[in-house]
Order: C-alpha cells, then sequence, then structure tokens
C-alpha cells in the first residue's frame, strides 16, 4: 500500500479519538443518573480533541491549521471542568433544594 | 478613612508597574490576534495592535477595580504532570465502570462525599487555591466538584468509581487537618 | 472522500445517543446530553474542516467550543434557580 508513517499515525490517532467519543456517547446513554452521566463529559472533551488536534499537527504541522485546532482543543479541556462543576453543582441543588451530603465520608 | 499618602517615588513606581501590567495585557492579546488570523499583512498587523490595546484596557480596568483576584503560586503548575497521569487513570477507571454496566450489566452507581477543606480568606491567593482545586478535581473524568462550603469547610465531591482520595484531594485534606478544620467530632 | 470525512461521518453517529437521552430522559440528563452533543460537534467541526481543506472551518470549531461553554453555563444557571 505504501502508507507512510505520518499516514498511518493520522488513521491511528483518529480511530483512538473517535472511538473515545463515541464510547464517552455510550456512557451518557447507559448510565443512570445525571450525575453519573456527566462524569463522561471528561474523556470525550479531553482524549477526543487532543487526539483529533494530534492527527492534525502531523498532517499540517504548526500552519494555521494546526494552531487552530491546538487552540480548539485547548477551550474544550479548560472549558469542560469549568461547565462539569457549574452543571453538577445545578443539578444538586434542583434535586435536593437545598446543598446537603447524601452520605458524610471524608476518607 | 482617608488613603494613605504615597512618596513621589511609590508613585513612580505603582506607576511603572501599571504600565508593565498593561503593556503585558497588550502584548498577549496581540499574540492571540496573531495565532487567530491567517496573515502578517500590515493592515491586518496594525488592526490587531488595535484591537489588542482595547481587550488590554478592558482586561486592565477590571484587574484595577479588583473585580477579580487571582493570585496564583508558580509552584502550583508542578501539580500539572501529576494531574494529567490522574486524568488518563480515570479516563480508565470509567473505560472499566462502562465495560460492566454495558457487558456484565452491573449497577454502576456514583458516590457524592464531604472532604475536609480549608477555604481561606477573601484573597486572591486563596481565591485562586478554591479556582485551581475546583478545576483540578473537575478536570479529572471520575471527579468533580458539587460545591465548596465555606462555613463546614468541606468540598462536597461527586465520584463514579469511588477510591482513595486522588492527590489534589489528599493534599486539601491534610492541610484543613493541619488547620483544626473538618476534624471528626 | 478521505480519512477526515470518514471520520466525521462515523462521529456522527454519537448524536444518536445523545438525541435518546434528550427525548427521553429528565430536564437535566438533557442538558448532559446537550452539552455531550456540543463537544461533539466541535470535534466534527475539526475533521471536516481538514477534511476539506478550509481554513475558515477551524474558526466555526473554535467558535461554537466558546458558544457552548458560554450555553452551557446559562442552560446550568437556569436548571439552578428557575425551570
Amino acid at each position: 500500500m505504501g502508507m507512510s508513517i505520518s499516514s498511518v499515525a493520522v488513521v491511528v490517532l483518529l480511530c483512538i479519538g473517535v472511538g473515545i467519543e463515541l464510547a464517552c456517547c455510550i456512557g451518557v446513554l447507559v448510565m443512570r443518573d445525571a450525575h453519573d452521566k456527566l462524569h463522561y463529559i471528561g474523556p470525550a472533551a479531553i482524549l477526543g480533541p487532543i487526539a483529533v488536534a494530534a492527527a492534525i499537527v502531523i498532517r499540517e504541522s504548526f500552519s494555521q491549521a494546526g494552531v487552530k485546532s491546538i487552540m480548539t482543543a485547548a477551550l474544550l479541556i479548560i472549558a469542560n471542568p469549568v461547565l462539569t462543576h457549574a452543571t453538577g453543582r445545578a443539578l444538586y441543588i434542583r434535586r435536593r433544594d437545598h446543598l446537603e451530603p447524601e452520605r458524610e465520608n471524608a476518607s | 478613612m482617608s488613603a494613605p499618602i504615597r512618596t513621589a517615588r511609590q508613585r513612580r513606581a505603582a506607576f511603572r508597574r501599571s504600565v508593565g501590567i498593561a503593556a503585558a495585557w497588550w502584548a498577549a492579546m496581540f499574540v492571540a490576534w496573531i495565532a487567530l488570523d491567517d496573515t502578517l499583512a500590515r493592515p491586518e498587523l496594525v488592526v490587531g495592535a488595535v484591537a489588542a490595546a482595547i481587550a488590554a484596557a478592558v482586561a486592565f480596568t477590571v484587574q484595577r477595580r479588583g473585580y477579580i483576584s487571582f493570585q496564583p503560586r508558580a509552584r502550583w503548575l508542578t501539580q500539572i504532570p501529576r494531574l494529567a497521569w490522574t486524568v488518563l487513570a480515570d479516563c480508565a477507571l470509567l473505560g472499566g465502570a462502562l465495560w460492566r454496566r454495558v457487558v456484565r450489566r452491573e449497577a454502576v452507581e456514583g458516590t457524592t462525599i464531604r472532604v475536609p477543606f480549608d477555604y481561606g480568606g477573601d484573597n486572591g491567593r486563596d481565591g485562586a487555591r478554591r479556582a485551581l482545586v475546583n478545576v483540578g478535581i473537575s478536570l479529572t473524568p471520575n471527579s468533580f466538584v458539587i460545591d465548596i462550603d465555606p462555613e463546614a469547610g468541606s468540598l462536597l465531591v461527586h465520584q463514579l468509581v469511588a477510591r482513595p482520595l486522588d492527590p489534589i484531594l489528599e493534599t486539601q485534606r491534610r492541610r484543613a487537618a493541619e488547620r483544626g478544620i473538618g476534624a471528626p467530632s | 472522500m478521505n480519512e477526515w470525512l470518514i471520520a466525521a461521518t462515523v462521529l456522527l453517529l454519537g448524536l444518536v445517543p445523545c438525541a435518546i437521552v434528550m427525548m427521553r430522559g429528565s430536564i437535566v440528563e438533557a442538558l448532559v446530553a446537550l452539552q455531550m452533543a456540543g463537544v461533539l460537534q466541535t470535534v466534527t467541526f475539526l475533521l471536516l474542516a481538514e477534511g476539506y481543506h478550509r481554513g475558515p472551518f477551524f474558526d466555526l470549531a473554535l467558535t461554537l467550543a466558546l458558544l457552548a461553554l458560554a450555553g452551557g453555563l446559562v442552560f446550568a444557571r437556569m436548571l439552578e434557580r428557575w425551570v
């Protein structure tokens, strides 16, 4: 076939990125509780974009495309914990009407 | 209460510091413009310099007004490698949980735990610590912070897979214990 | 058709579970699915931009990432207090 190493690397990274995203979508579907579903946005917002951005950088090097894909991945990674915390807090308040733990455990 | 009287030397030092901060903001905004723009043509650079100046003026004004007080320590950056490792490990945990749920049809339920936490004061250093602890814990996929309780001196954290406290939580728990916060009654 | 467009097409399948949760779950579960869909679409835009070799499409991905953050925070705040 004659695929170069970089082409193989791009395909592998794309498979990893797409696979992680789809697995996380399954996680959002099958987990029972909204808080449990929220955890699966983490890998989707971190590992998936890193894999795809890495594939783009391998193909395009640090051109505009490479730089913007890195910035997009960085933005998703930084935004993820902010959004997760805000959503988790909102869900908890909505469910409980006030903030109380289900079970106190400091171990 | 009247403002403290500053000497001419102190005023000059404060002025130099303000100029430095404004220049740093302008440089950061201009670098962002260049990174996002597709060309280095002169008209684009001129527009970018003006846009960066406007953005820097807004950022500088917000900072001077004290709306956001954020003063992290540089040595906190040393936590990044450990955080990256925890993210990878947590992704494996979530993969295992998904496997148990989908393939083995086992019930997977998260838990909410309360961890002692030193809230600190309303200053830039403690505010930065609270924000970065929140980001650090919520970044790792297996856990996220629901709330930081200043009166109870605790963090409310949700974990999907119950496990011992990760390094950030453990550090904060030890710090709180040293200050006698959240000690079992 | 190149590997980027194939990846983008396969990734669009991830919208199906998100849509199922949005339609059948509670409003809070729908918000979680919406946020997941936002991440999915941002990555899809990156793949499409590279697949079609269109530079401006990368700006779409960057903009969507930013707006998904802002929109998610607004929805979370609304669900906390008003809906």
